[in-house]
């Protein structure tokens, strides 16, 4: 014999229903904004960071191949595929009043190049979708080896 | 009656969205669980500067480190080099900057072992996450400082 559906089953359905709805926005949501976009919404760019006024131990600890993280947002930021390390200046006001760029000793500048994955959006560039890019801004990032204060300094096309 | 025959649309429907919403709550933390190597020996730097003598006698090889916010346990101290803390010095007649030695005080390289967990882009001793450019307070039995980590040695690399 069949049972009839009392007020608890149907109580029982409503709450599930609602659970399954629940669960479907939030993972569309997190498809949209989260690091698992999608490939073709975004674009492989190359983005340089300059780290300033460091020393070699810096130098030593940054290898091309290595990934790199935002350190404020955790996620993936980009790859890096090359390195150039300039030698660091300073500006000082000479006797005379003229300013001068002098070396800065045992310091150095490294312009780190990323292959990151661009997502462009009317308010801007996001690496991964997620960690904002934009040109003169810093940011804290992290390879395996190292930890180190960066600034943008361009983003290619 | 078998209790199969107890086992309604809404039974199976609840088993569902529950094993659902696990896999879904426990997603996100599979990533993390890619540990390539655990208990890996490694070597690594730290730098205090502008430190005494009475400092440096405090340093005994053999000894255990701590971070002492966290109280994480960071390794033993393999061996120390001390080496003169210099300032920089602005020549404004020849528009230059030198590094001069300070009398009695000194910049010191302490090297640490320490079992570390390597997992993905990621060095760990007990908790700490150990990154070249990483400012950490140390201590041992008889000192206390903060300073940089300058060097990472991986068994590995």
């Amino acid at each position: 014999m069949k049972r009839k559906l009392n007020w608890i089953d149907y109580f029982v359905i409503f709450i599930v229903i609602s659970i399954v709805i629940v669960l479907v926005v939030k993972f569309k949501n997190s498809k949209v904004s989260g690091p698992s976009l999608s490939n073709d919404t975004k674009n492989k760019k190359e983005v340089v960071l300059v780290i300033k006024g460091v020393r070699e131990y810096s130098i030593n600890a940054i290898q091309i191949g290595d990934n790199i993280y935002s350190d404020d947002t955790n996620y993936y930021f980009g790859k890096i595929v090359d390195i150039e390390v300039l030698d660091d200046f300073e500006p000082i006001i000479k006797d005379n009043g003229e300013v001068v760029l002098a070396r800065n000793p045992e310091k150095y500048e490294i312009r780190i190049t990323a292959e990151c994955n661009i997502m462009e959006r009317p308010s801007g560039y996001f690496a991964e979708g997620i960690t904002e890019v934009k040109v003169n801004s810093t940011g804290k990032y992290k390879t395996i080896g190292s930890l180190f204060a960066g600034v943008t300094y361009s983003i290619g096309e | 009656m078998s209790w199969t025959k107890r086992i309604g649309i809404i039974d199976i429907l609840i088993v569902l969205v529950i094993v659902s919403g696990v896999l879904y709550v426990l997603k996100p933390f599979s990533k993390k669980g890619e540990i390539t190597k655990s208990n890996t020996e490694i070597e690594y730097t730290f730098e205090t500067i502008e430190v005494g003598q009475e400092f440096i006698n405090q340093l005994e090889i053999g000894k255990d480190v701590y971070d002492s916010n966290k109280n994480y346990y960071l390794g033993k101290i393999k061996s120390f080099n001390v080496v003169p803390f210099r300032d920089k010095f602005e020549d404004t007649k020849n528009g230059t900057i030198t590094l001069v030695d300070v009398p009695n005080q000194y910049n010191v390289l302490i090297d640490v072992e320490a079992k570390a967990v390597i997992s993905n882009d990621t060095i760990i001793v007990d908790g700490e996450e150990i990154r070249v450019g990483l400012y950490i307070p140390v201590k041992g039995k008889g000192f206390a400082s903060y300073g940089y980590i300058v060097k990472i040695e991986r068994g590995d690399s």
